[in-house]
């Protein structure tokens, strides 16, 4: 099972999430602050949004929330 | 006809609400934002419940007919009618004879230097992280901040192979002994419990009285250094796991227009809220942790489905009170800023831009401070805690949302 990030696949554990797989990948960050610093998750758990990510075309998912499914694609900026 | 019920956090009071009313005859829909049940305290692991109480719980609850939305936000409410949205199928309505919110609680982060460094985590939030597939295995870890958590987390982690290299509580050892003496008498389990972590943890550096002061790394996390605010020592490592303690998530009852007092949902002994049936549980109510909202969530139902149930809020109370106590932050951990320290992580917006502000409002308009995704849950929260910010009045939306989600 994986997942597309950035076009390029990453294996995923059932289960997991779409940041707990960021964060253990050779990525970690999920983006770049206002100021371009870069970013990872903080609360793991939907408060702070600095996991947010572009999920199946949707912007602004807090991958925290989000589990990973075979084939779903992720963008990162 | 059976009573309509909703319940606002799949935790374990929202839990408990909802098998108490389930099973004494209502119509039971329980909603939460995350794809799974159990919020932080039962957050299952990989899909799996691993705590017994929390299984027999869930099991309680898998054999009544309740609904369960998950991935779904509520946006607001009209009358009887609760506004939702789930992540993918958009806006939906749920019609509520009662409401009660279980909505649990955020972790208090404060800013200090490097603290917005991949790696640098909250202290709840390593575990929420590890639980949802986070690997730690092998990895250093320093876990620091304040509260019952840091034993709780550190003893998690090192079970899931981490290397913890350090635990760094910032309340001095003797408040925790006094704690402990009192707990002796009132609350022997959770005094045990205790117990079983500090065994787990008996080759850890356990150092009351210190806290870190600052993170560093080119890209991601490689050092922190910690102090006691005589000596310091730089500790090399991958993750920080790093809290000051929970505040309770008061936005939701709030936007529909429940008292808060305190910081808190304020309730009755019915727990019942400000408005009309509608009902707050668990750490709403006070930091109290899984025994308390177990209790208030079956009374909150009993009393939604018209069983007169009186909480003893002032036993609960109490233990509230003795880990407020205990746990109270110093002066210190309060004023790791520099200027150019990030406050508002959203925005970019520095320290020295805010700490000047009166309120939440002032800071918002000379600065953009609480503006971004997070509606200021991370920024806001530090801005009371540090500067004693009043915080503007709840509006909707609560979070960011797709433009279709809020036209009906």
């Amino acid at each position: 099972m994986n997942v597309k990030i950035n076009g390029n696949d990453y294996p995923f554990i059932e289960g997991s999430t779409v940041a707990a797989l960021i964060m253990s990948s050779d990525l970690v960050t999920t983006g770049l602050s206002v100021k371009g610093k870069p970013r990872a998750p903080l609360c793991g758990m939907g408060i702070c949004h600095e996991c947010r990510v572009t999920i199946d075309g949707l912007e602004y998912e807090r991958s925290c929330m989000v589990l990973c499914r075979d084939g779903m694609e992720i963008e990162i900026t | 006809m059976r009573k309509k019920i909703v319940i606002v956090g799949a935790g374990p009071g929202g839990i408990a609400a909802a098998v108490t009313a389930a099973e004494n005859g209502a119509e039971v829909t329980i909603i939460d934002e995350n794809p799974g049940m159990g919020g932080q305290i039962w957050r299952q692991q990989l899909g799996k419940v691993k705590d017994k109480n929390a299984k027999s719980w869930i099991n309680r609850l898998n054999n009544q007919q309740v609904k369960f939305c998950s991935s779904t936000v509520v946006l607001s409410s009209e009358n009887n009618l609760l506004i939702c949205n789930h992540s993918e199928n958009g806006r939906f309505e749920i019609e509520f004879d009662s409401l009660i919110f279980a909505c649990g609680a955020k972790e208090l982060f404060l800013p200090f230097p490097g603290w917005t460094l991949p790696n640098v985590l909250g202290c709840g939030g390593a575990q929420a992280m590890v639980k949802s597939g986070l690997s730690v295995q092998g990895k250093k870890v320093v876990v620091s901040g304040s509260g019952p958590l840091l034993l709780a987390v550190a003893y998690f982690l090192k079970k899931q192979g981490a290397k913890v290299v350090g635990i760094f509580e910032q309340a001095e050892g003797i408040q925790l002994n006094k704690l402990a003496l009192s707990l002796a008498f009132s609350y022997p389990s959770k005094l045990i419990q205790g117990a079983v972590y500090r065994l787990g943890l008996l080759s850890v550096p356990w150092k009351k009285g210190w806290w870190v002061k600052e993170a560093s790394g080119s890209k991601l996390l490689e050092q922190v250094i910690a102090t006691n605010g005589r000596t310091d020592m730089k500790i090399d490592c991958d993750i920080l796991s790093c809290g000051f303690g929970l505040k309770a998530n008061t936005e939701l009852p709030g936007l529909l227009g429940c008292s808060i007092k305190n910081d808190f949902i304020e309730v009755d002994e019915f727990q019942k809220t400000s408005v009309d049936n509608i009902f707050a549980v668990g750490e709403l109510t006070g930091i109290g942790g899984l025994d308390k909202a177990l209790l208030e969530g079956q009374n909150a139902a009993n009393n939604a489905i018209g069983k007169a149930v009186v909480s003893n809020l002032k036993k609960t109370q109490v233990f509230v009170n003795k880990l407020d106590a205990a746990f109270s932050l110093r002066r210190e951990v309060k004023e790791l800023a520099d200027e150019d320290t990030v406050f508002c992580r959203c925005e970019g917006v520095s320290y020295k831009e805010v700490s000047d502000c009166k309120d939440q409002r002032t800071a918002k308009l000379y600065s953009r401070c609480g503006m971004g995704p997070c509606q200021g849950r991370v920024c806001s929260t530090m801005g009371r805690e540090l500067f004693g910010w009043e915080l503007n009045k709840i509006k909707s939306p609560l979070i960011p949302l797709k433009i279709d989600s809020l036209i009906e």
